[in-house]
């Protein structure tokens, strides 16, 4: 059976869209309690990879 | 240029680089911009509103609400690899496009990412948030060539991300709503600079 959310059977492109997010706001997260700042710029990556999906 | 690594990396470089650079000067000058404007009291109010632009552009990305993002309608030259070649045309692009108001904004997070470099009113701060944003614009091209089946192909990469672009409104939306959190949290008495 094929779960349209399935990771496994994802564009890749798509797939690493969500990697990345994930895993920017996870960093984000542990930056948090050390710098503010800090927490701010993974947010900033994803906002700039996600400009792929304006080409 | 199919199968030119040696061309597709010194291309993809130049335009990382040179991207890096304008991109950081406008970080920089947003910074210096926002630094002249003033700080104090005036700040923790500033990073309120910011909070409340990240969450209605959440909305907007998520569908919920309807608005255009003001932006110049335009793509970079792509003629400029004709009469330049594409290691020069990529540092033309890179210089371009990293300079963030010149080209198309798709998606509300750039907008946000403004209003932070210029409610903090720090430079080397305003420069490291543009940077952190166009290292990011150019990760796609860097690993799109590993992902796609048929190598480095930009109509290609087009071609796969287009039907997918709800997709990126909902990673947008997260990280809009992740960014209003810290937004509030920044405005708190004991957080401002």
């Amino acid at each position: 059976m094929t779960n349209a959310f399935s990771i496994s059977t994802m564009n890749p492109i798509v797939r690493a869209s969500y990697v990345l997010s994930f895993a920017g706001l996870v960093i984000g997260a542990v930056a948090l309690p050390f710098s503010l700042r800090a927490a701010l710029l993974p947010a900033a990556v994803i906002f700039g990879w996600s400009q792929i999906g304006g080409l | 240029m199919a199968h030119d690594y040696k061309l597709w990396f010194r291309s993809v470089l130049a335009y990382t680089v040179a991207g890096c650079v304008s991109a950081t000067l406008v970080g920089f000058m947003l910074g210096a911009i926002g630094g002249g404007l003033g700080g104090g009291a005036s700040r923790g109010v500033a990073f309120y509103l910011i909070g409340f632009l990240s969450l209605v552009l959440a909305a907007r990305e998520w569908g919920w609400i309807g608005f255009r993002l003001p932006e110049r309608k335009l793509q970079t030259e792509k003629v400029w690899v004709h009469e330049f070649g594409f290691v020069t045309a990529s540092v033309m692009w890179g210089l371009h496009i990293g300079l963030g108001f010149a080209t198309r904004i798709t998606y509300g997070g750039f907008w946000v990412l403004v209003a932070v470099a210029l409610a903090l009113g720090d430079a080397v701060y305003g420069a490291e948030l543009m940077l952190a944003y166009w290292l990011g614009r150019t990760l796609p091209v860097w690993i799109a060539p590993a992902l796609l089946e048929s190598g480095s192909d930009a109509v290609e990469l087009s071609e796969t991300v287009f039907g997918h672009r709800l997709v990126y409104h909902r990673i947008v939306g997260g990280a809009l709503v992740w960014s209003a959190v810290l937004m509030v949290w920044l405005a708190l008495p004991t957080q401002l600079p």
